[in-house]
């Protein structure tokens, strides 16, 4: 059986995100062979590699795509681009909102749309929780979706494309 | 000034670009992407232009000013449409010089007041069109349309 995939995304802009990098090589699964991981680091360095996974800068979107696809979970930043790809995929994400005064960013935006995500399949961690602990055979028991769903909001995308050509 | 069945979008990557290319999704003229990087490879832009980002060194927008005149001058678009970041601002200004339609929609990300932005091109009258995706934000000016978010953030989406 294949090993189960964690995706972990600090998202493409220049803050590091400390935090959540100590956060996973905290977690005892980033150490252990059971388990694939790749991080994508952004502006972030990792202090060890995990057990088992690759850990990247950046990567072109594509490929983020087919990552999320073989995902069984994803820890994130709170991004939007984040957000788009692992709804398109009913993921169980884990959001971890970077906030200014950690110098994770300019300003607390990504706090703000962490509230407003009401989705079962997503978690929050705010600054002040406990990063959750991973479980293995949850891990190895999440179904995967082969084709994306279509989320798009085409009411929008029709007023835009009026405003644009009407 | 004769102009080409095209048009230009500006985003930054990440968020910004994803929700640009929700929002384009049933444009049927040519869509041009101006960003900031070049990590797509997908079929949604017939060309793609990168810009330096501005975030450290805002002097950067006047190099990128000289650079959007060139881009503008190529393409000739018939109207350009933007979700930001900050990297949309000389376009904006372009736009207004050259009188081509501008389209703005406020990023999702910002869900009590608009991005920094979108307030200048809000304060300056840079935008013929100007939508937000967040109600509340709509309600605290005029002139600012909201028509939801540019993707469902529930837990269903269409099937």
């Amino acid at each position: 059986m294949a090993k189960p995939l964690i995706l972990v995304t600090m998202g493409t802009n220049d803050y590091p995100f400390t935090r959540l990098q100590q956060a996973i090589e905290n977690e005892p699964l980033y150490h252990d062979p059971r388990c694939e991981w790749f991080v994508q680091t952004g502006a972030s360095e990792v202090s060890s590699h995990p057990a088992c996974g690759v850990v990247e800068k950046l990567i072109p979107r594509a490929d983020m795509e087919n990552l999320v696809r073989r995902s069984a979970l994803v820890i994130s930043h709170c991004g939007i681009g984040s957000l788009n790809l692992m709804l398109q995929y009913k993921k169980r994400v884990i959001f971890v909102p970077r906030v200014s005064s950690h110098g994770e960013f300019s300003d607390d935006h990504q706090l703000q749309i962490a509230n407003e995500i009401g989705n079962r399949r997503i978690s929050v961690v705010y600054p002040d929780d406990q990063f959750p602990s991973l479980n293995y055979q949850q891990l190895c028991d999440e179904e995967l979706l082969a084709e994306p769903v279509d989320i798009t909001n085409y009411d929008l995308a029709q007023v835009v494309n009026f405003k644009l050509t009407g | 000034m004769a102009r080409n069945p095209v048009i230009l979008v500006i985003a930054s990557s990440g968020g910004h670009l994803t929700q640009a290319m929700c929002a384009t999704s049933t444009v049927a003229q040519e869509l041009v992407l101006v960003s900031n990087k070049n990590m797509l490879d997908g079929k949604h832009f017939a060309r793609v232009y990168t810009i330096r980002d501005t975030q450290h060194n805002p002097f950067i927008h006047i190099l990128n000013l000289l650079v959007a005149v060139r881009i503008l001058r190529k393409e000739k678009p018939e109207a350009m449409f933007s979700t930001g970041g900050p990297i949309c601002l000389p376009f904006a200004l372009l736009a207004k010089l050259f009188r081509v339609r501008f389209v703005f929609l406020d990023t999702m990300s910002r869900v009590t007041e608009l991005s920094n932005s979108g307030k200048l091109i809000k304060k300056f009258g840079l935008y013929d069109s100007f939508l937000c995706q967040w109600s509340s934000v709509a309600e605290q000016h005029s002139g600012i349309e909201y028509y939801g978010q540019a993707f469902d953030l529930g837990d269903n989406g269409h099937q």
